[in-house]
């Protein structure tokens, strides 16, 4: 049963299908061996019915004659027993989209032995410095359609790679380590031997570590470092709804200046490190977002039912029938690159920190400050005089990004493409960014 | 699933070391009220095979959404392929630790199948809950929500288990969010985060005085408008359960994964410093901290009968009278390391390989009434349900947000602070444990989003535990 087919049966109610599938191969390395190496297959179709106000959404990964339809009759059961959810627009009218090129054949093409043999390449580079390795290099092929009652009719073939790597010097109990990953559309132009590099000349300049106590200290945060805090900022700032509930930092404070001059973010699906969607899940085309302008908060993105009551223009951000009809997301973020390289910034720092990247970082303890805290991890390293001095062990920050992103001093000339959970479908560009007077609030050892 | 041998006995003929196979089957039902109106009622299935072998004494996996044979027997081949490839890296070849085979069947203890439970019922109880939370000026916005979920898998491997098990869990919750001028505060019932959860029908909502709790809920929310701002410094802190519960999942849970501590998580979520040599030697709390691990535990979101690799249910002691005793294992690490598998293998869905997952992780209660405990902690805060959770990537030093912190004086819930947050190095925390309340004051809390691996996997989980003091932590308002 095909679209079209499933249409014809919801007779007068307005009809929403997506399709979503993916084939993924993931190999994972640990302790300079694969020990996880696995593929799936499958696709979710979506259907979404309304008639006035009434709505009923069900989901199936049964693709059978016999799954569809009872899938619909789902949709079409709950849509009868529900309550009306006022406001509920329908379907989106028929609409034109943009091409963005998110198809690459050389990474469609790829299997388990290509991912097995960048892995074993990595192990081999790691044991030249006589490192252990851990990391993950995948690929994956989706395809997104949707259709709808009112003739929207959109489809997207993506690729997408990615890896990481972390290389370690020592026992797996607190190991000297470093990091780097990739991410990406097009296998065959990815520098994986680079990447891998990366991390273990990093885990040699990790060894040694001394403790430093906490305090506010200058920093580079290198691309990935970053991200982790531009990642939290747009769950908890880009959302309409995050707006609506008055969570958002951004919220009562449009055309207000609240972080530094040099902050400028984005979001584009037609441009940058790697292109996304050119329609979101409910058949709106995805419209490009300055979030942020010069330190500004200027606009958020807005899903159809989310901007209706607030009288405003939906952004193509919404996640569609499997999702909440008030949620959206950016999901292609691109932070504005500066004038600096990353060895600049460095030399900026008479006494500071450089750090690779932040684990396990929070953005809930006060949403409207952008209060986060979490844990440097693989790589960080006292600087003095603008010259890289020693590793130190690992320190927690926590920071009001609103106040800290006001201090930022210089931003790297060159974006990273950084993956998320949905990097089939985006990404981020983020650069290394140089902060005055960052707060680190705890650290794990003791000494000197 | 009647095709999965089909698997097996194609894989015996490839010559593989070892194969299982996995089929599922899973229905899902999400109702969401916001702002009292019925912004979702999702119902879902999904339904397929993932097949897991070794080949040369190397893992491979693969998973396809199907139950026909045909497509059973191709993903099984691909598995092998799969594995064949993983062991050019192989350094040493993998084994899997002794255990008895089962043929067997296990379904979860329901009074009240959750999808019997006529739609319109559960909107209705939403829609009551959104009464009364949302039924103040400050209140700018509100969210309800219920679930349930039904699993049918089959396990078979190439040693002879056949085992069929038919899970149920149900859960439900609600959240208020109060907001005047710049200040924003929210509460939850029972727990933040989608609620409670059970491995139960629905008579774990019915008993989850859900109602009753709504109107103090949403006067907490608008009472943190104005309250103060949780004071800095070293405090002794009662924690009550549902913190307590995300306390013990990531310092304590997390860290004895085995797999985790053996290095195979390192790039992502990082190890563990409760390393093997410390097994018997590391005294992790007080001699009243005991932690144990089991998938027995009545209604616990981590009960089964058996895991994702046949492995039967069981109670494993992880911290007794403070010391640190045991692990969550599986077989590979039962090979590895000489602990025993555990039956905490297990998988997101069929399409996933299993990794060692939390189980129920219960803090046994202690013999502490709740009034005395509060009437014995003059000057301390109490802390209740999480907001914000960060850990470093060994699990050591942590900080954590709740919701609201009530400062104790007089031997009573004085007053009110908002922003609480507390940080701290994991056994100095534990070892500062003094009280632990009583079984009448114990729940066992479910999680059902404990997310681990890559490809990330989401597991259900729960624990269990009561209201606890923790003395000379480090407190304060979260900026």
């Amino acid at each position: 049963m095909m679209s079209d087919d499933i249409i014809a049966k919801c007779g007068d109610a307005g009809c929403e299908i997506v399709f979503s599938h993916t084939a993924s191969g993931l190999t994972r390395l640990a302790n300079s061996t694969i020990h996880q190496n696995v593929s799936k297959e499958s696709t979710d179709v979506s259907i979404r019915v309304s008639r006035d106000d009434m709505v009923g959404v069900a989901t199936t990964n049964v693709l059978t004659p016999e799954g569809l339809f009872d899938c619909l009759f789902n949709a079409l059961e709950i849509m009868k027993m529900s309550e009306p959810l006022e406001g509920f627009p329908g379907p989106f009218p028929k609409a034109e989209y943009r091409v963005t090129n998110t198809w690459v054949d050389a990474t469609a093409a790829w299997g388990p032995s290509d991912r097995a043999k960048v892995a074993a390449d990595a192990i081999a580079r790691g044991a030249e410095d006589g490192l252990t390795l851990a990391g993950a290099v995948e690929n994956a092929v989706s395809e997104i359609a949707i259709a709808n009652s009112l003739g929207v009719r959109g489809y997207q073939p993506l690729t997408s790679f990615s890896c990481n790597f972390v290389a370690m010097d020592g026992e797996k109990d607190d190991p000297p380590s470093g990091y780097a990953a990739l991410t990406g559309r097009d296998v065959s132009s990815a520098d994986f031997a680079d990447t891998y590099g990366t991390a273990c000349k990093k885990a040699v300049l990790a060894r040694n570590p001394v403790v430093i106590e906490p305090g506010a200290w200058d920093v580079v945060l290198e691309a990935a470092a970053f991200t982790e805090l531009v990642e939290w900022f747009n769950y908890i700032a880009f959302s309409g709804r995050a707006v609506q509930d008055g969570r958002s930092p951004l919220a009562g404070r449009f055309g207000q200046k609240i972080t530094g001059d040099k902050i400028t973010i984005t979001d584009d699906a037609y441009n940058g490190n790697m292109m996304g969607l050119p329609f979101d899940f409910e058949g709106v085309p995805r419209k490009q977002l300055t979030l942020i302008d010069k330190g500004v908060a200027n606009e958020v993105s807005w899903s159809r039912f989310a901007a209706q009551r607030e009288g405003k223009e939906p952004t193509g951000h919404s996640f569609g029938p499997g999702s909440m009809p008030s949620d959206s997301l950016p999901l292609n973020l691109k932070v504005k690159t500066g004038d600096k390289s990353l060895g600049e910034m460095v030399k900026m720092l008479d006494r500071g920190i450089q750090v690779t990247r932040f684990h396990y970082v929070n953005g809930l303890l006060d949403t409207r400050q952008a209060v986060m805290t979490g844990m440097t991890r693989d790589g960080a390293w006292v600087v003095e005089n603008g010259e890289v001095k020693h590793a130190i062990k690992d320190l927690r920050f926590t920071a009001g990004m609103l106040d800290a992103w006001k201090r930022i001093d210089a931003i790297e000339n060159k974006a990273h493409p950084c993956g998320a959970w949905w990097s089939a479908i985006g990404s981020y560009d983020v650069p290394g960014v140089l902060i005055r007077g960052f707060t680190f609030t705890g650290k794990t050892g003791k000494g000197s | 699933m009647e095709f999965l041998p089909a698997a097996i006995d194609r894989l015996k003929k490839l010559g593989c070391d070892y194969a299982d196979a996995r089929s599922e089957e899973l229905r899902n039902e999400t109702i969401v009220l916001r702002n009292g109106r019925v912004e979702a009622v999702n119902r879902s299935t999904d339904s397929g095979v993932g097949v897991r072998v070794i080949v040369d004494g190397a893992w491979g996996f693969a998973g396809i959404a199907s139950q026909t044979e045909a497509d059973i027997v191709t993903v099984a081949e691909q598995a092998f392929e799969i594995a064949k490839a993983s062991a050019t890296t192989k350094k040493k070849a993998v084994k899997l630790g002794e255990i008895e085979i089962y043929q067997d069947t296990y379904e979860t203890p329901v009074e009240k199948d959750p999808f019997e439970v006529p739609l319109n019922a559960k909107i209705q109880m939403l829609s009551k809950i959104s009464d009364v939370i949302s039924a103040h000026e400050k209140v700018v916005a509100t969210e309800a929500s219920c679930g349930a979920l039904h699993i049918n898998k089959r396990f078979v491997s190439t040693e002879g288990a056949d085992i069929m098990q038919h899970l149920v869990e149900s859960g439900s919750g609600y959240e208020v969010t109060a907001k005047d001028g710049d200040e924003v505060q929210r509460r939850t019932y029972p727990n933040s985060f989608r609620g409670d959860w059970a491995k139960r029908g629905w008579e774990h909502v019915d008993e989850m005085k859900l109602l009753e709790n709504a109107e103090r809920i949403r006067d907490e929310a608008v009472m943190l408008l104005t309250a103060e701002t949780c004071p800095a410094g070293k405090r002794d802190i009662i924690i009550f359960g549902d913190q307590l519960a995300l306390q013990i999942h990531e310092s304590n849970g997390h860290p004895i994964e085995l797999d985790r501590v053996l290095g195979t998580e390192i790039s992502l979520a990082g190890g563990s410093f409760m390393q093997p040599h410390l097994v018997g030697n590391l005294k992790y709390g007080s001699d009243i901290v005991n932690i144990y691990a089991d998938s027995i535990s009545p209604g616990g979101l981590g009960t089964f009968g058996y895991d994702d690799e046949g492995v039967k249910s069981t109670r494993t002691d992880i911290i007794k009278n403070g010391l640190f005793v045991g692990y969550l294992s599986s077989r590979e690490c039962q090979s590895l390391t000489g602990h025993r598998a555990n039956g905490a293998m297990r998988a997101d869905g069929w399409s996933n390989m299993p990794l060692i997952r939390m189980i129920n992780i219960n803090l046994a209660p202690g013999d502490w009434e709740y009034d005395e405990l509060i009437g014995d902690s003059d000057g301390a805060i109490l802390l209740q349900t999480n907001k914000s959770w960060s850990i470093d990537d060994r699990r050591v030093n942590f900080k954590f947000g709740c919701e609201i912190g009530w400062i104790i004086e007089g031997g009573k819930l004085a007053r009110p602070v908002k922003n609480p947050a507390y940080t701290g190095i994991t056994p100095e925390f534990w070892n500062s444990c003094d009280a632990i309340c009583n079984e009448k004051y114990w729940h066992i809390w479910g999680i059902p989003s404990c997310g681990k691996g890559e490809p990330m996997q989401s597991a259900h989980v729960a624990h269990g535990a009561s209201p606890s003091r923790f003395r000379n932590v480090s407190v304060g308002g979260q900026s």
